[in-house]
Formats: structure tokens, C-alpha cells, sequence
């Protein structure tokens, strides 16, 4: 980068800036907002004064009938919690005795941080899904991309419940050309599966999402396909604590069901590549996917290091042109004297012929390639 | 009687709490916006062009203010310029091409009268919403790649991946 192209950047965005309009005022509805959660409020503090009256109404005999004195109150909420703990006692009860699923869930809501290092673990190997932004994107969507990589996991722990916490590890170390919407604070707690669903548990700060529609469902689409992955015909429940999410990010997304991979491929790259996966060699070299481009044909470019292009091909996806279909590449690996090749996976804009929502994947082999083991702690005891 | 007289007034007090709470979030909110609006608008024109940029930045502040962590942010200006960065991504990037398009065959006497540099925008069309904000937060506001990666919530390195690809974009501008 030259000191010229410098200055002409600078000018550049001076000018794109220049064309700013006035800012606009101050989003009123923020205070309707804010009204509206202090009114939620109003039906509480109703219903706290009326329980008020019934407490004053039923303990006021109690205190005339004891002689009075100002350990009622305490009394009073002692019995309170004492039937509290009797209703819960029995809900308990009655879940141990019917057959479901619901008690793995309830016993492995927090790990024990201490017996990480102590426990016995083996190295797993877990692929995990994470995003790309597209060169050339015809949508702006962004690309769903695998990365395969080993985890220290715990030989109890299921390979799905590895993976996602590899994927909400805040010490995740990526390589460049693949990014993670999943916010640090946002952990997984506990995997389960029955039949062909998988239940992921999520933290609280899951609920909160990844601050934005595309940015929400890019990160659903992350986990749903990292637990589904190996799975057959797997959809995915998530729960926080629990229980199910009926609210989920910034437009509050009804996740109270099920949903598998095809639940949000429309807020998704046109081409999206789940082979070969970041860090794992092959030959011959096959690259699959899916996509939804144009008469469904996809093209398959690999580069080498020195930026020529090795191999071109070409294939038809099993849909196209408004529906989702899977392809798939097999080609030799050319001998070459530096292993390292970059896959670029596109359709070709039928309005001017250019690579369009290029997903490009780094091919590495070889031993000197290393990627960042992580310890993970299994669901259950 | 002493119950009754404790119990109303923590009901009383939790109450005036509730107000204090609910004002002071009303007045910080405004203040925060007042402060970072010039600039998140420049930002978000930037990002998504000078036609949109108002609501960009209208509907990124208001999923700020209304996100249940915005009460513990401690850098609320980098916060808020990732919702304008996130709401500018949902956006369909096609908007600004087609906007284009729309100025194009509109006659010039229903062309908008907001002044615009097509050279510019034309320019920065083919870049994506991401390729934009990295060559804002480094060209425009001088930061570097740890904070501009800071500020979009991506590795340093995908940051200089934004800006060798936006170069590359921008090669007939650059020569």
C-alpha cells in the first residue's frame, strides 16, 4: 500500500462521508418503550397490593388470635417457602417417575469448573460451522464454512456437545477468512438427544442474540448445523434453563419448536461449502455443499499459492434458480511443490458472467499445520 | 399495624425507585444519543449510503436501548457502532445499487435533490457492508486494525482481509 493510495483512500471516505445527511432526532419511541416496561410494572405492584390486602386480611385474626407481636410476618413467609419447597419436592417427584427426558437436562446445569483438568479426556475430532462474508455477494448474506480441529473432550461428553463448546469457547483463536456471530458471553450448558432431536441448553445471554436480525439467524444457523452435525435428519430445540425459548434476539423469534437446516438457508450465502473444511486435507479432493444459484450450476476454482488457477471445474447443484440443492466436486490434487491451495466455490452472474458469492476455503496440509486443541466438559456425570 | 406501615412504605420506595430508574434511562439514552449521533450517521452513510443512513441509524439505536445488556455497557460509543454495523448488514446491500438504478432513469425532475457524489458511490458499490466498515474505522476514523477489529467484533486479521479485498475493489479509483 503505497502513501498515494493512502491518501486516496483518505479521500475517498472523506468524501462518502461529506454526503451525510443530518442526523435524525432522537428516536422518541425509546421512551414509549421504556414507558411501556415501567406500565408492565403497574399490573405487578396490582397485584402485590392486592396480595398485601389478603395477607393483612388473613394475618391480622392470626396476630389478634396470638396476642399480636412482630414475628408474624416472618412467620408468615417461612410458611411460604416451606410450600413452595413442598410443591417443587413433588414436581420433582412425579418427573422422576414418568419416563422422560427432563432429568439429564436438570443435572448437568452447571459443571464443576475444578474436575476440568482432573477428568480424563480424549482427543476428539469435531467439525464446526462458522461464517465467511462472500466476495462478490449478490445478497450481503453471509457463507456457512466448516472448520475441522480436535477438542480435549471428556470420553462421556457427546461429540455435538464438544463441538458447540468449542464453537462458544470466548478463547477461540480463528484463521483469517472465517468468523463466529456468536457473542462471548453466549455458552452452551448441556446437549441431549432423543430420536432425531438434539436439545441444546444455552445460557441466558443466548436469549439476547447477536444483535441483529441477519446477525441472529447467522448464529442459529452456526449451532444448528455444529449439533446436527453427523447427525441424520437432526433438528435442533433450544432451551435456556430448560425451559423453551419463545423469544430469541432482537426480533424475538419463536424457537419453542424444533428446527433443522433448512430453517434459515435464506438468510444464507447462494453458495455455502460444508467440504473440504478448514484445516483437513483430502485427495482426492472432494468439495461439497449446497446452493441456490442460477439454472444450479456451480463452479469450483482451486488456486495456488502463487494465485494461479490449478483446477477449474464446473457441476449442477440437485435444485437451482429459487431452491436449495447439494453439489459435489471430486478432483485429484495437482502435484505441487507448495500444498497450499485456496478451493473458491461460485456461480456465474448471469447478468455480466463474474464469480458471484465466492466462498473461498483454505486447503492445508501437511504437518506443519497445527490448529488449537480446547478442553471441553462433558454434559453429564 | 408496624407490618402494614413497613410493607407500604417499601412498596413506596420501590416504586419511587422504579421512576428514578425509568428517568434516569430515558435521560442517559437521549445523552448517549445526542452525543454519538453526527457521527454514527456519517458512519452508517458510509456503510449503506446517504439515503438510508438515518434509519440505520434510527433503528440500530433503538435495538441498542432496548437489548437487555445495554444497562452494563461500559463502551456505549463502540456498542453502538456495532448496532449500526449489524442493522447495516441487514440491510440488503442491493439498496444502494438500487437506488442507484432509480436515480438513473428517474427525470431530473423527481431526481432527489440531496447532493450526492455518484463517482464515490459508485465507487464503493461493489464493496460489501463489512469491506466498508473496515476502510471507515481505519481511513476515516483513524483506528487501528485492534480497535477497528474491536469495534466490528472480528479477528484483526479479518480486518485486513476486509481491506486488502476493498483495495482490490477500489483498484480502478486507487490508480
Amino acid at each position: 500500500m503505497s502513501r498515494s493510495d493512502d491518501r486516496k483512500m483518505k479521500e475517498l471516505v472523506d468524501r462518502l462521508v461529506a454526503m451525510s445527511p443530518e442526523p435524525p432526532p432522537f428516536p422518541e419511541e425509546v421512551s414509549v418503550t421504556q414507558r411501556e416496561e415501567s406500565s408492565k410494572m403497574r399490573p405487578i405492584l396490582v397485584f402485590a397490593g392486592a396480595a398485601l390486602v389478603v395477607l393483612l386480611a388473613a394475618g391480622i385474626p392470626l396476630l389478634l388470635a396470638r396476642g399480636g407481636g412482630d414475628v408474624e410476618p416472618v412467620a408468615t413467609t417461612t410458611s411460604t417457602v416451606a410450600s413452595t419447597v413442598t410443591t417443587v419436592s413433588e414436581a420433582t417427584s412425579t418427573t422422576g417417575a414418568a419416563p422422560t427426558t427432563t432429568s439429564p437436562v436438570v443435572t448437568t446445569t452447571q459443571p464443576a469448573p475444578t474436575t476440568t483438568t482432573e477428568a480424563a479426556t480424549e482427543t476428539r475430532g469435531v467439525v464446526v460451522f462458522f461464517m465467511q462474508a462472500p466476495e462478490n455477494s449478490f445478497t450481503g448474506n453471509p457463507a456457512l464454512v466448516a472448520l475441522a480441529t480436535t477438542v480435549q473432550a471428556s470420553p462421556e461428553a457427546s461429540d455435538a456437545l464438544a463441538a458447540l463448546q468449542m464453537l462458544t469457547t470466548d478463547e477461540l483463536f480463528l484463521p483469517d477468512g472465517i468468523e463466529t456471530m456468536i457473542p462471548d458471553p453466549v455458552d452452551v450448558v448441556s446437549v441431549t438427544r432423543e430420536d432425531q432431536v438434539v436439545t441444546v441448553d444455552m445460557n441466558e445471554a443466548f436469549l439476547d442474540g447477536a444483535g441483529g436480525l441477519l446477525a441472529d439467524m447467522t448464529m442459529l444457523n452456526q449451532l444448528i448445523f455444529t449439533a446436527g452435525e453427523g447427525v441424520e435428519i437432526a433438528e435442533v430445540l433450544f432451551t435456556v434453563g430448560g425451559q423453551p425459548v419463545t423469544a430469541f434476539g432482537s426480533e424475538g423469534l419463536d424457537l419453542s419448536q424444533p428446527v433443522g437446516r433448512d430453517a434459515f438457508l435464506d438468510q444464507l450465502n447462494s453458495v455455502n461449502v460444508d467440504a473440504p473444511v478448514f484445516g483437513m486435507p483430502g485427495d482426492p479432493l472432494v468439495v461439497t455443499g449446497f446452493a441456490n444459484v442460477f439454472e444450479a450450476t456451480v463452479s469450483l476454482e482451486l488456486i495456488d499459492d502463487a494465485g494461479e488457477v490449478v483446477v477449474e471445474d464446473f457441476t449442477t447443484a440437485t435444485c437451482g434458480t429459487g431452491c436449495w440443492g447439494a453439489f459435489r466436486f471430486e478432483t485429484g490434487l495437482p502435484d505441487l511443490d507448495n500444498p497450499l491451495l485456496t478451493a473458491r466455490v461460485f456461480w456465474h452472474s448471469a447478468e455480466d458472467g463474474s464469480p458471484s458469492d465466492v466462498v473461498s476455503v483454505p486447503i492445508l496440509w501437511g504437518d506443519d499445520v497445527q490448529w488449537p486443541d480446547y478442553t471441553v466438559q462433558p454434559s453429564t456425570p | 399495624m408496624s407490618f402494614f406501615c413497613m410493607a407500604v412504605t417499601q412498596s413506596q420506595a420501590r416504586l419511587r425507585l422504579n421512576v428514578m430508574i425509568t428517568a434516569t434511562g430515558v435521560m442517559d439514552n437521549e445523552q448517549v444519543y445526542r452525543s454519538y449521533a453526527v457521527e454514527l450517521t456519517r458512519y452508517a452513510t458510509g456503510l449503506v449510503g446517504p439515503f438510508d443512513a438515518a434509519d440505520v441509524v434510527t433503528d440500530a439505536c433503538l435495538k441498542a436501548f432496548s437489548a437487555r445488556r445495554w444497562p452494563e455497557v461500559s463502551n456505549r460509543r463502540a456498542y453502538l457502532y456495532r448496532a449500526v454495523l449489524s442493522v447495516a448488514t441487514d440491510h440488503h446491500r442491493s439498496t444502494l445499487s438500487r437506488r442507484l438504478r432509480e436515480m438513473k432513469v428517474a427525470s431530473p425532475e423527481t431526481a432527489p435533490q440531496q447532493d450526492v457524489d455518484l463517482d464515490v458511490l459508485r465507487a464503493v458499490e461493489r464493496l460489501s457492508v463489512q469491506q466498508r466498515a473496515a476502510v471507515l474505522l481505519t481511513y476515516w476514523a483513524d483506528l487501528p486494525g485492534e480497535a477497528v477489529a474491536d469495534r466490528m467484533g472480528i479477528s484483526t486479521g479479518a480486518v485486513k482481509r476486509h481491506l486488502a479485498r476493498a483495495r482490490k475493489h477500489l483498484e480502478e479509483w486507487l490508480s
